[in-house]
Protein backbone atom coordinates (compact mmCIF):
# COMPACT_ATOMS: atom_id res chain seq x y z
CA UNK A 1 0.00 0.00 0.00
CA UNK A 2 1.36 3.45 -0.98
CA UNK A 3 2.10 5.59 2.16
CA UNK A 4 0.44 8.26 -0.20
CA UNK A 5 -3.09 6.46 0.18
CA UNK A 6 -2.35 5.96 4.23
CA UNK A 7 -1.94 9.94 4.22
CA UNK A 8 -5.38 10.23 2.42
CA UNK A 9 -7.36 7.94 4.68
CA UNK A 10 -5.86 10.09 7.51
CA UNK A 11 -8.13 13.02 6.14
CA UNK A 12 -11.48 10.95 6.58
CA UNK A 13 -10.90 10.50 10.06
CA UNK A 14 -13.66 10.34 12.20
CA UNK A 15 -14.00 14.49 13.41
CA UNK A 16 -14.67 13.04 16.90
CA UNK A 17 -10.64 12.13 16.85
CA UNK A 18 -9.45 14.92 15.22
CA UNK A 19 -10.84 17.01 17.49
CA UNK A 20 -9.80 15.33 20.48
CA UNK A 21 -5.96 15.83 19.12
CA UNK A 22 -6.82 19.69 18.55
CA UNK A 23 -8.20 20.11 22.36
CA UNK A 24 -4.75 18.86 23.77
CA UNK A 25 -2.79 21.37 21.04
CA UNK A 26 -4.96 24.02 21.79
CA UNK A 27 -4.57 23.76 25.49
CA UNK A 28 -0.90 23.60 24.83
CA UNK A 29 -0.77 26.71 22.82
CA UNK A 30 -2.98 28.76 25.52
CA UNK A 31 -0.43 27.69 28.18
CA UNK A 32 2.63 29.11 25.86
CA UNK A 33 1.07 32.03 24.69
CA UNK A 34 0.60 33.24 28.63
CA UNK A 35 3.65 32.11 29.85
CA UNK A 36 5.22 33.85 26.60
CA UNK A 37 2.98 36.87 27.59
CA UNK A 38 4.81 36.87 31.29
CA UNK A 39 8.36 36.32 30.07
CA UNK A 40 8.27 39.19 27.31
CA UNK A 41 6.63 41.77 29.82
CA UNK A 42 9.39 41.01 31.85
CA UNK A 43 12.11 40.85 29.82
CA UNK A 44 10.83 44.19 27.94
CA UNK A 45 11.00 45.69 31.43
CA UNK A 46 13.84 44.94 32.44
CA UNK A 47 15.32 46.40 28.72
CA UNK A 48 14.03 49.28 29.73
CA UNK A 49 14.85 49.92 32.97
CA UNK A 50 18.83 49.00 31.48
CA UNK A 51 18.53 51.14 29.18
CA UNK A 52 17.05 54.21 31.14
CA UNK A 53 19.79 53.15 33.61
CA UNK A 54 22.67 53.34 30.95
CA UNK A 55 21.23 56.38 29.19
CA UNK A 56 21.21 58.41 32.62
CA UNK A 57 24.03 56.75 34.92
CA UNK A 58 22.72 59.42 37.73
CA UNK A 59 19.32 58.04 37.80
CA UNK A 60 18.75 54.39 39.79
CA UNK A 61 15.98 52.68 40.37
CA UNK A 62 13.48 54.69 42.06
CA UNK A 63 14.54 58.05 41.83
CA UNK A 64 11.94 59.19 39.32
CA UNK A 65 11.18 62.57 40.03
CA UNK A 66 7.66 63.47 41.84
CA UNK A 67 6.67 59.41 41.65
CA UNK A 68 6.74 59.60 38.00
CA UNK A 69 9.02 57.08 36.42
CA UNK A 70 12.11 57.52 34.10
CA UNK A 71 10.67 58.14 31.00
CA UNK A 72 10.43 55.32 28.74
CA UNK A 73 9.02 52.52 31.95
CA UNK A 74 5.49 53.54 31.07
CA UNK A 75 5.42 53.21 27.21
CA UNK A 76 7.58 50.39 27.42
CA UNK A 77 5.31 48.36 29.95
CA UNK A 78 2.10 49.23 28.13
CA UNK A 79 3.64 48.33 24.71
CA UNK A 80 4.86 44.68 25.59
CA UNK A 81 1.50 43.01 26.31
CA UNK A 82 0.37 43.90 22.93
CA UNK A 83 3.50 43.58 21.21
CA UNK A 84 3.90 40.78 22.92
CA UNK A 85 0.41 38.77 21.69
CA UNK A 86 1.14 40.65 18.08
CA UNK A 87 4.31 38.94 18.03
CA UNK A 88 3.01 35.63 19.20
CA UNK A 89 0.46 35.48 15.95
CA UNK A 90 3.28 36.71 13.51
CA UNK A 91 4.90 33.40 14.96
CA UNK A 92 2.17 31.85 14.56
CA UNK A 93 2.02 32.84 10.69
CA UNK A 94 5.38 32.82 9.61
CA UNK A 95 5.68 29.16 11.29
CA UNK A 96 8.73 28.05 10.66
CA UNK A 97 7.69 24.61 11.27
CA UNK A 98 9.65 23.06 13.77
CA UNK A 99 9.70 23.32 17.28
CA UNK A 100 12.49 25.90 17.78
CA UNK A 101 14.09 24.11 19.97
CA UNK A 102 14.88 21.60 17.83
CA UNK A 103 18.41 21.80 16.46
CA UNK A 104 20.23 20.04 13.80
CA UNK A 105 20.34 16.40 14.91
CA UNK A 106 23.54 15.68 16.34
CA UNK A 107 25.20 11.71 16.57
CA UNK A 108 25.94 10.80 20.18
CA UNK A 109 29.09 9.76 19.91
CA UNK A 110 30.17 8.42 23.60
CA UNK A 111 33.52 8.17 24.87
CA UNK A 112 35.52 4.70 24.71
CA UNK A 113 37.49 3.76 27.25
CA UNK A 114 40.66 1.70 26.23
CA UNK A 115 41.10 -1.33 28.36
CA UNK A 116 43.62 -3.91 28.44
CA UNK A 117 41.17 -7.28 28.54
CA UNK A 118 37.55 -7.77 29.00
CA UNK A 119 36.65 -10.32 32.49
CA UNK A 120 35.67 -13.75 31.26
CA UNK A 121 32.33 -14.67 31.22
CA UNK A 122 30.36 -16.14 34.62
CA UNK A 123 29.08 -19.65 33.64
CA UNK A 124 25.44 -20.80 34.57
CA UNK A 125 24.62 -24.47 35.72
CA UNK A 126 22.34 -26.13 33.72
CA UNK A 127 21.63 -23.37 30.96
CA UNK A 128 20.14 -24.16 27.94
CA UNK A 129 19.11 -21.67 25.62
CA UNK A 130 15.95 -21.37 23.10
CA UNK A 131 15.32 -19.60 19.75
CA UNK A 132 13.52 -16.19 20.17
CA UNK A 133 10.07 -15.96 18.42
CA UNK A 134 8.94 -12.90 16.21
CA UNK A 135 6.93 -12.40 19.19
CA UNK A 136 9.47 -12.55 20.97
CA UNK A 137 11.73 -9.86 19.56
CA UNK A 138 8.74 -7.80 19.01
CA UNK A 139 8.40 -7.57 22.80
CA UNK A 140 12.40 -7.05 23.12
CA UNK A 141 13.33 -4.32 20.44
CA UNK A 142 13.39 -0.75 21.58
CA UNK A 143 11.14 2.13 19.97
CA UNK A 144 13.54 3.73 17.42
CA UNK A 145 14.75 1.23 14.33
CA UNK A 146 17.19 1.96 11.85
CA UNK A 147 17.11 0.35 8.89
CA UNK A 148 20.22 -1.64 8.68
CA UNK A 149 19.02 -3.26 12.14
CA UNK A 150 17.48 -6.72 11.81
CA UNK A 151 17.15 -9.09 14.95
CA UNK A 152 17.25 -12.59 16.13
CA UNK A 153 18.13 -14.14 19.16
CA UNK A 154 18.12 -17.05 21.96
CA UNK A 155 16.83 -17.05 25.05
CA UNK A 156 18.55 -18.43 27.99
CA UNK A 157 17.20 -20.33 30.71
CA UNK A 158 18.31 -22.06 34.15
CA UNK A 159 17.78 -25.77 35.01
CA UNK A 160 13.86 -24.81 35.74
CA UNK A 161 13.07 -23.32 33.01
CA UNK A 162 13.18 -19.62 34.70
CA UNK A 163 14.73 -16.87 32.21
CA UNK A 164 18.44 -16.01 33.07
CA UNK A 165 19.27 -13.89 29.64
CA UNK A 166 18.46 -12.79 26.63
CA UNK A 167 20.78 -12.63 23.58
CA UNK A 168 19.91 -10.74 20.66
CA UNK A 169 22.06 -10.43 17.32
CA UNK A 170 21.52 -6.98 15.49
CA UNK A 171 23.00 -6.52 12.30
CA UNK A 172 24.91 -3.40 11.24
CA UNK A 173 25.56 -1.36 8.08
CA UNK A 174 28.97 -3.88 7.90
CA UNK A 175 27.44 -7.66 6.63
CA UNK A 176 30.80 -8.91 8.72
CA UNK A 177 29.40 -7.03 12.00
CA UNK A 178 26.90 -8.07 14.29
CA UNK A 179 26.48 -6.26 17.78
CA UNK A 180 25.21 -8.73 20.70
CA UNK A 181 22.74 -7.78 22.98
CA UNK A 182 22.76 -9.55 26.09
CA UNK A 183 19.73 -8.48 28.53
CA UNK A 184 20.03 -10.09 31.74
CA UNK A 185 17.19 -8.59 34.88
CA UNK A 186 19.95 -7.74 37.40
CA UNK A 187 23.69 -6.33 36.90
CA UNK A 188 24.84 -8.84 39.03
CA UNK A 189 23.89 -11.54 36.50
CA UNK A 190 26.01 -9.71 33.53
CA UNK A 191 28.63 -11.38 31.72
CA UNK A 192 31.36 -10.03 33.23
CA UNK A 193 32.32 -6.85 35.31
CA UNK A 194 34.23 -3.57 34.30
CA UNK A 195 36.18 -1.65 37.33
CA UNK A 196 34.10 1.27 38.27
CA UNK A 197 36.68 3.62 37.29
CA UNK A 198 36.12 3.74 33.50
CA UNK A 199 34.65 6.91 32.42
CA UNK A 200 30.65 6.94 31.54
CA UNK A 201 29.25 8.39 28.33
CA UNK A 202 25.44 9.95 29.36
CA UNK A 203 22.90 10.04 26.57
CA UNK A 204 18.73 9.95 27.30
CA UNK A 205 20.00 9.90 31.12
CA UNK A 206 21.00 6.35 30.34
CA UNK A 207 24.92 6.07 31.70
CA UNK A 208 26.60 3.83 29.17
CA UNK A 209 30.42 2.23 29.88
CA UNK A 210 31.87 1.98 26.33
CA UNK A 211 35.09 0.24 25.80
CA UNK A 212 37.17 -0.61 23.16
CA UNK A 213 39.48 -3.77 23.74
CA UNK A 214 42.28 -4.45 20.96
CA UNK A 215 42.83 -7.89 20.91
CA UNK A 216 46.38 -9.55 19.77
CA UNK A 217 44.83 -11.48 16.98
CA UNK A 218 43.90 -8.21 15.29
CA UNK A 219 40.45 -8.06 16.45
CA UNK A 220 38.89 -5.28 17.96
CA UNK A 221 36.32 -5.39 20.39
CA UNK A 222 33.59 -2.63 21.35
CA UNK A 223 31.48 -3.11 24.01
CA UNK A 224 29.16 -0.80 26.24
CA UNK A 225 27.02 -1.60 29.31
CA UNK A 226 23.88 -0.28 31.18
CA UNK A 227 20.85 -0.18 33.11
CA UNK A 228 17.88 0.64 30.89
CA UNK A 229 14.49 -0.13 32.87
CA UNK A 230 15.83 -2.08 35.36
CA UNK A 231 17.99 -4.43 33.15
CA UNK A 232 21.46 -4.84 32.40
CA UNK A 233 22.27 -4.33 29.03
CA UNK A 234 25.49 -5.47 27.76
CA UNK A 235 26.70 -4.72 23.53
CA UNK A 236 29.17 -6.39 22.18
CA UNK A 237 30.58 -5.88 18.48
CA UNK A 238 34.03 -7.38 17.36
CA UNK A 239 35.45 -6.27 14.20
CA UNK A 240 39.16 -5.25 12.72
CA UNK A 241 40.87 -1.67 12.36
CA UNK A 242 39.62 -1.46 8.92
CA UNK A 243 36.16 -1.57 9.40
CA UNK A 244 36.92 0.45 12.76
CA UNK A 245 35.23 4.00 11.73
CA UNK A 246 31.98 2.44 10.42
CA UNK A 247 31.85 -0.02 13.14
CA UNK A 248 32.04 2.88 15.81
CA UNK A 249 29.60 5.06 14.12
CA UNK A 250 27.31 2.00 13.33
CA UNK A 251 28.07 0.77 17.57
CA UNK A 252 26.81 4.16 18.81
CA UNK A 253 23.55 4.56 16.96
CA UNK A 254 22.46 1.26 18.31
CA UNK A 255 23.04 1.96 21.37
CA UNK A 256 21.06 5.31 21.05
CA UNK A 257 18.42 2.92 19.79
CA UNK A 258 17.99 1.06 22.71
CA UNK A 259 17.78 4.06 24.50
CA UNK A 260 14.23 4.45 23.35
CA UNK A 261 12.30 2.24 25.45
CA UNK A 262 9.05 3.67 27.24
CA UNK A 263 8.85 2.63 30.87
CA UNK A 264 7.96 -0.97 31.79
CA UNK A 265 9.67 -2.13 28.64
CA UNK A 266 11.52 -4.25 27.46
CA UNK A 267 9.02 -6.60 29.19
CA UNK A 268 10.71 -10.29 28.87
CA UNK A 269 7.52 -12.13 30.94
CA UNK A 270 6.08 -13.30 27.76
CA UNK A 271 9.67 -15.54 27.08
CA UNK A 272 9.03 -18.77 28.84
CA UNK A 273 10.70 -21.73 28.37
CA UNK A 274 8.96 -24.54 26.09
CA UNK A 275 10.79 -27.27 27.73
CA UNK A 276 13.08 -27.88 30.55
CA UNK A 277 16.30 -29.02 29.95
CA UNK A 278 16.07 -31.94 31.60
CA UNK B 1 -17.87 34.34 17.80
CA UNK B 2 -18.70 31.23 18.54
CA UNK B 3 -18.49 28.48 15.75
CA UNK B 4 -22.11 27.80 15.67
CA UNK B 5 -22.44 31.82 14.73
CA UNK B 6 -20.24 31.44 12.26
CA UNK B 7 -22.03 28.62 10.78
CA UNK B 8 -25.21 30.06 10.45
CA UNK B 9 -23.61 33.43 8.43
CA UNK B 10 -22.79 30.69 5.90
CA UNK B 11 -25.84 28.98 6.39
CA UNK B 12 -27.35 32.80 5.77
CA UNK B 13 -24.50 33.31 3.04
CA UNK B 14 -23.19 36.41 4.67
CA UNK B 15 -19.82 37.36 3.60
CA UNK B 16 -18.92 38.21 7.47
CA UNK B 17 -18.52 34.67 7.38
CA UNK B 18 -15.25 34.47 5.52
CA UNK B 19 -13.70 37.20 7.58
CA UNK B 20 -15.10 35.60 11.48
CA UNK B 21 -13.10 32.44 9.76
CA UNK B 22 -10.13 33.91 8.83
CA UNK B 23 -9.85 35.77 12.11
CA UNK B 24 -10.73 32.84 14.41
CA UNK B 25 -8.86 30.21 12.11
CA UNK B 26 -6.26 32.09 10.10
CA UNK B 27 -3.41 30.91 12.38
CA UNK B 28 -5.03 27.49 12.97
CA UNK B 29 -5.08 26.74 9.07
CA UNK B 30 -1.91 27.82 7.97
CA UNK B 31 -0.04 25.89 10.53
CA UNK B 32 -2.05 22.81 8.97
CA UNK B 33 -0.66 24.09 5.74
CA UNK B 34 2.60 25.23 6.60
CA UNK B 35 3.37 21.94 8.04
CA UNK B 36 2.29 19.93 4.83
CA UNK B 37 4.00 22.67 2.91
CA UNK B 38 7.06 24.04 4.27
CA UNK B 39 6.12 27.43 2.34
CA UNK B 40 4.28 30.51 3.53
CA UNK B 41 2.92 31.34 0.15
CA UNK B 42 1.62 28.24 -1.17
CA UNK B 43 0.27 28.13 2.54
CA UNK B 44 -1.77 31.08 2.61
CA UNK B 45 -2.35 29.97 -1.16
CA UNK B 46 -4.02 26.73 0.96
CA UNK B 47 -5.98 28.37 3.15
CA UNK B 48 -7.45 30.87 0.42
CA UNK B 49 -8.72 28.18 -0.91
CA UNK B 50 -9.76 26.46 2.38
CA UNK B 51 -12.23 29.96 2.62
CA UNK B 52 -13.57 28.89 -0.80
CA UNK B 53 -14.37 25.55 -0.44
CA UNK B 54 -16.04 26.38 2.60
CA UNK B 55 -17.93 29.29 1.37
CA UNK B 56 -19.18 26.70 -1.45
CA UNK B 57 -19.62 23.67 0.46
CA UNK B 58 -21.74 25.37 3.80
CA UNK B 59 -24.87 24.54 2.39
CA UNK B 60 -25.28 22.18 2.19
CA UNK B 61 -23.02 20.65 4.50
CA UNK B 62 -23.57 22.36 8.47
CA UNK B 63 -20.53 21.13 10.21
CA UNK B 64 -20.67 20.10 13.59
CA UNK B 65 -17.16 21.27 14.34
CA UNK B 66 -15.88 23.74 12.37
CA UNK B 67 -11.99 23.48 13.32
CA UNK B 68 -12.11 20.32 12.09
CA UNK B 69 -14.10 20.75 9.31
CA UNK B 70 -12.26 23.74 7.90
CA UNK B 71 -8.78 21.69 8.97
CA UNK B 72 -10.02 18.70 7.11
CA UNK B 73 -10.15 21.00 3.60
CA UNK B 74 -6.56 23.03 4.49
CA UNK B 75 -4.82 19.42 4.97
CA UNK B 76 -6.93 18.09 1.48
CA UNK B 77 -6.02 21.13 -0.55
CA UNK B 78 -2.64 21.32 0.85
CA UNK B 79 -1.71 17.67 -0.01
CA UNK B 80 -2.92 18.70 -3.56
CA UNK B 81 -0.94 21.36 -4.09
CA UNK B 82 2.26 19.63 -2.56
CA UNK B 83 1.63 16.53 -5.19
CA UNK B 84 1.41 19.52 -8.02
CA UNK B 85 4.73 20.93 -7.15
CA UNK B 86 6.00 17.63 -7.46
CA UNK B 87 4.17 16.65 -10.87
CA UNK B 88 5.78 20.57 -12.24
CA UNK B 89 9.03 19.55 -10.61
CA UNK B 90 9.02 16.22 -13.18
CA UNK B 91 7.69 18.22 -16.09
CA UNK B 92 10.98 19.25 -17.54
CA UNK B 93 10.61 16.20 -19.68
CA UNK B 94 8.17 15.76 -22.57
CA UNK B 95 7.31 12.19 -21.52
CA UNK B 96 6.25 14.00 -18.31
CA UNK B 97 4.47 17.20 -20.68
CA UNK B 98 3.02 14.04 -22.88
CA UNK B 99 1.40 12.24 -19.60
CA UNK B 100 -0.15 16.04 -18.56
CA UNK B 101 -1.72 16.20 -21.53
CA UNK B 102 -3.14 12.78 -21.45
CA UNK B 103 -4.32 13.48 -17.90
CA UNK B 104 -7.15 15.81 -19.54
CA UNK B 105 -8.38 12.30 -21.27
CA UNK B 106 -9.29 11.07 -17.77
CA UNK B 107 -11.55 11.81 -15.25
CA UNK B 108 -9.63 13.67 -12.30
CA UNK B 109 -12.05 12.91 -9.64
CA UNK B 110 -11.61 9.28 -7.53
CA UNK B 111 -13.91 7.05 -8.47
CA UNK B 112 -16.92 5.66 -6.57
CA UNK B 113 -14.91 2.68 -5.89
CA UNK B 114 -11.72 4.35 -4.92
CA UNK B 115 -13.82 6.37 -2.14
CA UNK B 116 -15.31 3.69 -1.04
CA UNK B 117 -12.02 1.90 -0.74
CA UNK B 118 -10.56 4.91 0.80
CA UNK B 119 -13.66 5.56 3.26
CA UNK B 120 -12.96 1.40 4.43
CA UNK B 121 -9.48 2.12 4.70
CA UNK B 122 -9.81 5.33 7.11
CA UNK B 123 -12.21 3.12 8.92
CA UNK B 124 -10.08 0.30 9.76
CA UNK B 125 -7.58 2.95 11.00
CA UNK B 126 -9.69 4.80 13.30
CA UNK B 127 -10.92 1.28 14.69
CA UNK B 128 -7.30 0.45 15.41
CA UNK B 129 -6.66 3.72 16.96
CA UNK B 130 -9.67 3.22 19.15
CA UNK B 131 -7.92 0.69 20.70
CA UNK B 132 -5.17 2.55 22.08
CA UNK B 133 -4.50 4.97 24.93
CA UNK B 134 -5.35 8.24 24.12
CA UNK B 135 -2.26 9.72 24.48
CA UNK B 136 -0.90 6.98 22.05
CA UNK B 137 -3.90 8.35 19.67
CA UNK B 138 -3.34 11.81 19.95
CA UNK B 139 0.09 11.26 19.26
CA UNK B 140 -0.19 9.58 15.81
CA UNK B 141 -3.03 11.91 14.90
CA UNK B 142 -0.65 14.51 15.38
CA UNK B 143 1.92 13.47 13.84
CA UNK B 144 0.46 11.82 10.69
CA UNK B 145 -2.92 14.13 10.46
CA UNK B 146 -1.44 17.40 11.05
CA UNK B 147 2.13 16.78 10.83
CA UNK B 148 3.41 18.44 14.16
CA UNK B 149 7.01 18.02 14.49
CA UNK B 150 8.13 15.39 17.48
CA UNK B 151 9.25 18.22 19.63
CA UNK B 152 5.72 20.23 19.22
CA UNK B 153 3.94 16.31 20.24
CA UNK B 154 6.54 16.20 23.27
CA UNK B 155 5.22 19.68 24.16
CA UNK B 156 1.73 18.49 24.22
CA UNK B 157 2.15 15.81 26.48
CA UNK B 158 5.03 17.30 28.56
CA UNK B 159 6.78 14.06 27.77
CA UNK B 160 10.33 13.37 26.11
CA UNK B 161 11.07 12.84 21.87
CA UNK B 162 12.94 9.88 22.31
CA UNK B 163 8.92 8.53 23.97
CA UNK B 164 7.18 10.09 21.63
CA UNK B 165 9.30 8.47 19.09
CA UNK B 166 9.14 5.35 20.78
CA UNK B 167 5.07 5.51 21.44
CA UNK B 168 4.91 6.27 17.24
CA UNK B 169 7.21 3.40 16.45
CA UNK B 170 4.22 1.31 18.48
CA UNK B 171 1.92 2.74 16.99
CA UNK B 172 2.94 2.02 13.45
CA UNK B 173 4.21 -1.42 13.79
CA UNK B 174 0.84 -1.88 15.64
CA UNK B 175 -1.32 -0.49 12.74
CA UNK B 176 0.68 -2.44 10.68
CA UNK B 177 -0.04 -5.80 12.09
CA UNK B 178 -3.82 -4.98 12.54
CA UNK B 179 -3.88 -3.59 8.67
CA UNK B 180 -3.04 -7.01 7.54
CA UNK B 181 -5.23 -8.77 9.69
CA UNK B 182 -7.96 -7.18 7.92
CA UNK B 183 -6.75 -8.05 4.87
CA UNK B 184 -5.14 -5.33 3.33
CA UNK B 185 -1.39 -5.41 2.11
CA UNK B 186 1.09 -3.08 3.64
Amino acid sequence: MKEEKLCDAMNLLPEDMIHETEQIRASQKKRRSSWLKWVSAAACLCLVVVGVLHMNPDVSPGTGTDGIMPGGITIGVDDSGDRDEESYKDADTTLDGNDQTEGPYIPWQPTFNTVSDIPSKIETNSYFTQELSEDDISAIEPGKQIGYMVYSGQAGFDGDGNLVDVQLSVTTTLPENTVSVMITPDAAARDYLFDEELIVSVNSNISYTVCQYDRTDGIITLTADAMINGYAFSFILDTTQHNLEQAKIDFSEILECFSYYLDGEPDLTSIVAEKNAN
Amino acid sequence: MQDAQIVELYLQRDESALRETEQKYGPYLTKIAYNILADLEDSKESVNDTYLKAWKSIPPHKPTILSTYLGKITRQVSIDILRKRGSLKRQASQYAVSLDELADCVPTAETPEQNIELQQLAEAIAAYLRTLSPQARCTFVGRYYFIDSIGEIADYYGMSKSKVESMLHRTRKGLKAYLEKEGYSV
